[in-house]
């Protein structure tokens, strides 16, 4: 098993270096540069930029290079663990990830908890009760929960309670070291609302992975042998039907990662998804990159995880 | 339209109501005349420091600091204004008029070529005394030879870089290239910030750019920028103007969602707005919260105070051809647009047609009742189309052409974009296709003419059309002028203007640098005038609305009266 974890490992290497080379290209595809965003703007009116300022301002910032120069220079910074120094804020951006990637971190794993742990028990309950009105309810819950766009739902919320109870979570930031009740007070509503997608398609999966088990032959002996309905499915049938519940937790804590984006903007959570909005409107590649790096290295670090995990559920699992 | 513009007229008039002068003093002597601006002005006295933070919404994350060299209100002017002053600046209860910020007086001299300016006894945050070495220093950085300044570059055409002359501790002498009526009104613009040199000096033009390099004279010191999360100030305890500011400290939390920014205000966790006003919320959206939360927050309004218009690209067929750009010109309906664009149901309107030059600083170029007559703004629209068509038959496109549109996916602009489409759909037969892209791609293909026309948006700076102007049609090659189109008879009257003394000579110019352009042969055509909007907490005092967005950004003159009374709906 380790030997399969050092090869995977070393496999992050090209998977990563060409995630950076794709990012940077796509970059400097899209139309507008760092030196027209710190001109011209993000927003709003920008004065009469002359294309000779644009002009000095992209020779100060070394944009003129070729891009296989800015390239090669950035990934050689890079390679020395400095991710460099953001064009926009112009400090560096480790400084800056740093703290953010931890309050995205905690977000999107509040949300798995949550979804996690509603999930599952919600799917194996529906599963045990097929076809009776608990399980239609819970279907058509889960159907919903998918069908809802994350980024609606949070809208949805915070008119809601704006417009209902005249209050919303407290503006600004506190870590969890700092205040943790201020801090649960302004992550739960966001943590909420990324979970209930992932809750809803969890519950499915985990609905038909145990429908699908308990029509086993085991677990007709486990019945015969006169075990209790509780110990069959919570020993026998919970066990085999987690894998892929924990395929799809994998799956959903990576995707959680994008969607925080628009989640943390709209409850004005200072993580890594409000970062990147920024670094796409003011042309901030170094942020930028610095980010997809970041992300690309927690998603294959999970997606190595949620497979050696497999060999500790399902011994038949051997890793060659 | 004017039903709909009464009730934000009232409420207008309602925000300034009471209006104290400033006393003022002005002499004459042998070297010229001299304005005086004791301090304090009757209004100080009113305000009651309160032990509280002034707390406040923005949707901006700035990356500059230097308002010398940037070039945006939102993402530069905004957080970094309240720490610094000007040597004059627009008075914060009477924002037509100039008045005296560091300096004490002023004094002009006969040829109306010199000013000379006596400096109040202030101190730099580090508690240096500010100097007249200091305020030449400034002059001269804002007109540096070589250096990008977007905002500020316009003061060249008036002042030489090291022309200021130090007389004392607390004089400096200003020589102006020419006497001219727009020297002080650009001097008062709140990029013309004074910087102490013993700091400003030693910076290079990147580290100037970074949060808390740069120290100013002003009410509010930058205690912390947390980009992303909040830009925090505390008060200048040894501000100048004695009493000032009214709060220990102001924040601004960082809400980039629009929406959310409205809920803030709503549900009371913030006193107020960024700016307080900027054209993102030109809308009926503060009125809306102000109806919502019966007064509580109260919608704040600058009328006339950003453009929207569209840049007819000339680098190709078909605006290359000027009967097709005048037919445009003409073909436009300003009137149902602006209907369409900038009224809401059950509101009134938030905006007024689209002409060539602002109404600000008392001047009123295009009056509504001159514009009934003109071609282009004239009612009914079946003259106009007729001859647009013809022109377009001359042009060899009796019925019409493809062509792509570039605008900035904002919801107004998008919707300005749609209701131009069908009307030149319409009247026409031109086939627009619009692309709604993000600000920096849209400038990008301003700038280098990818597509056949743009809608753009453009705010009033200076209190004087001049700027508008100069903006448009003077400077060459840049974001608002990208084909770089002139009129030798209008560049004339925009450089006469500038040295033209008499205000009714002026005025003259401007009419006529309007008639040119009412040939509708420029790349601009005029759509509609947007209100810039905002809102504050009712309890928030002595706020008056300036006449542009970009002026009176230092919260140094509001003060909280927990006692006020709830305006009546």
């Amino acid at each position: 098993m380790g030997k399969y974890a050092l090869r995977r490992a070393l496999l992050f290497i090209p998977t990563l270096l060409l995630v950076t080379i794709l990012v940077f290209s796509l970059f400097w595809i899209v139309p507008g540069d760092p030196a027209l965003a710190i001109l011209a703007g993000g927003e709003g009116d920008t004065g009469a930029v002359s294309a000779e300022q644009l002009q000095q301002l992209r020779q100060r910032l070394g944009l003129d290079r070729p891009l296989y120069v800015q390239y090669a220079s950035w990934l050689g910074n890079a390679l020395r663990g400095d991710l460099g120094t953001s064009l926009w804020y112009k400090t560096p951006v480790w400084s800056q990830l740093r703290d953010r990637f931890l309050v995205t971190m905690e977000l999107a794993t509040m949300a798995i908890v949550l979804a996690v742990c509603a999930a599952v028990p919600l799917g194996v309950t529906s599963a045990v009760k097929q076809d009776t009105g608990f399980d239609y309810v819970s279907r058509i819950f889960s159907s919903i929960g998918i069908a809802l766009p994350t980024f609606w739902l949070g809208i949805l919320i915070v008119y809601a309670l704006a417009s209902f109870f005249d209050w919303l979570p407290p503006l600004g930031y506190a870590t969890v070291w700092d205040d943790p009740l201020l801090n649960l007070q302004q992550l739960i509503l966001p943590a909420l609302t990324l979970a209930f997608n992932d809750l809803a398609f969890t519950a499915r999966v985990t609905r038909s992975s145990m429908l699908e088990v308990m029509r086993e032959d085991y677990l007709r002996t486990a019945r015969a042998k006169g075990l209790g309905e509780l110990i069959v499915v919570a020993r026998h049938a919970l066990k085999n039907a987690l894998l892929p519940v924990l395929t799809v937790s994998g799956y959903q804590f990576a995707r959680l990662l994008g969607g925080v984006i628009i989640v943390e903007s709209i409850f004005v959570v200072p993580g890594m998804g409000t970062l990147l909005i920024d670094s796409i409107i003011h042309r901030d590649f170094i942020v930028l990159q610095a980010i997809v790096l970041l992300v690309a290295v927690v998603v294959l670090v999970i997606n190595l995880l949620v497979d050696l995990s497999y060999g500790v559920l399902d011994p038949r699992v051997r890793y060659q | 339209m004017t039903r709909g513009v009464l009730p934000v007229a009232v409420l207008l008039l309602m925000t300034i109501a009471v209006i104290p002068r400033p006393s003022a003093a002005q002499t004459s002597t042998p070297e010229g005349q001299t304005f005086t601006f004791p301090w304090p002005p009757d209004w100080v006295a009113r305000g009651k420091y309160q032990k509280m933070i002034l707390k406040g919404v923005t949707g901006f994350n700035p990356g500059q600091w230097d308002v010398h060299a940037c070039g945006t209100l939102p993402d530069c002017l905004m957080p970094s204004s309240p720490q610094f002053n000007g040597l004059v600046y627009h008075d914060p209860v009477n924002p037509d008029r100039i008045v005296c910020d560091l300096c004490e007086s002023w004094t002009v001299s006969r040829d109306g070529k010199t000013y000379t300016f006596r400096l109040r006894q202030a101190q730099w945050h580090d508690g240096q005394p500010v100097t007249a070495e200091d305020i030449k220093f400034s002059l001269d950085r804002i007109v540096e030879p070589g250096a990008i300044r977007v905002r500020t570059g316009v003061m060249r055409a008036f002042y030489e870089y090291g022309a200021a002359q130090v007389i004392d501790d607390r004089t400096v002498r200003v020589p102006l290239r020419f006497a001219s009526p727009l020297f002080l009104e650009n001097l008062a613009s709140e990029y013309m910030k004074m910087y102490p040199k013993h700091v400003a000096k030693g910076l290079s033009p990147e580290d100037a750019q970074k949060p808390g390099k740069l120290i100013g004279s002003g009410p509010w010191k930058l205690k912390e920028f947390k980009p992303n999360i909040s830009i925090e100030y505390v008060r200048n305890t040894n501000y100048f103007k004695k009493g000032l500011p009214y709060f220990d400290g102001m924040s601004f939390t960082i809400v980039r969602d629009y929406n959310r920014r409205l809920a803030a205000m709503q549900v009371g966790q913030a006193h107020t707005t960024e700016g307080p006003t900027i054209g993102t919320y030109g809308s009926e959206d503060p009125m809306r919260i102000q109806r919502e939360t019966k007064g509580r927050v109260r919608a704040v309004y600058i009328p006339e105070a950003v453009q929207t218009y569209m840049v007819l690209h000339m680098n190709k067929p078909p605006f290359q051809d000027a009967r097709v750009r005048r037919a445009v010109f003409l073909a436009v309906d300003r009137h149902e647009l602006t209907k369409i664009v900038r009224c809401a149901e059950g509101f009134g309107c938030f905006g007024s047609i689209g002409t060539f030059l602002p109404n600000k600083g008392g001047k009123i170029i295009e009056p509504p009742e001159e514009l009934a007559q003109v071609k282009g703004w004239r009612k009914p629209k079946d003259a106009d189309l007729a001859e647009a068509k013809a022109l377009m038959a001359a042009a060899g496109y009796p019925n019409g052409f493809k062509a792509m549109l570039n605008l900035g996916n904002v919801p107004l602009v998008v919707k300005s974009g749609e209701v131009l489409a069908e009307q030149l759909r319409r009247g026409l037969g031109i086939d627009l296709t619009i692309e709604a892209v993000d600000r920096a791609t849209q400038v990008d293909r301003i700038m280098r003419r990818t597509h056949h026309a743009s809608l753009d948006s453009s705010g009033v700076i200076i209190l004087d059309p001049a700027d508008y102007l100069n903006q448009h049609f003077l400077v060459t090659s840049g974001q608002k002028n990208p084909d770089g189109w002139q009129h030798p008879k209008l560049t004339e009257l925009i450089q006469a203007q500038a040295k033209e003394p008499d205000p009714g000579k002026r005025l003259r110019m401007f009419k006529d640098a309007v008639e040119i352009l009412r040939g509708g042969e420029s790349h601009v055509v005029p759509l509609s005038w947007g209100f810039s909007g905002g809102m504050m907490d009712y309890r928030l005092q002595n706020f008056h609305v300036p006449g542009s967005e970009q002026i009176v950004k230092h919260f140094e003159h509001v003060w909280w009266d927990p006692d006020a009374p709830l305006p009546k709906p």
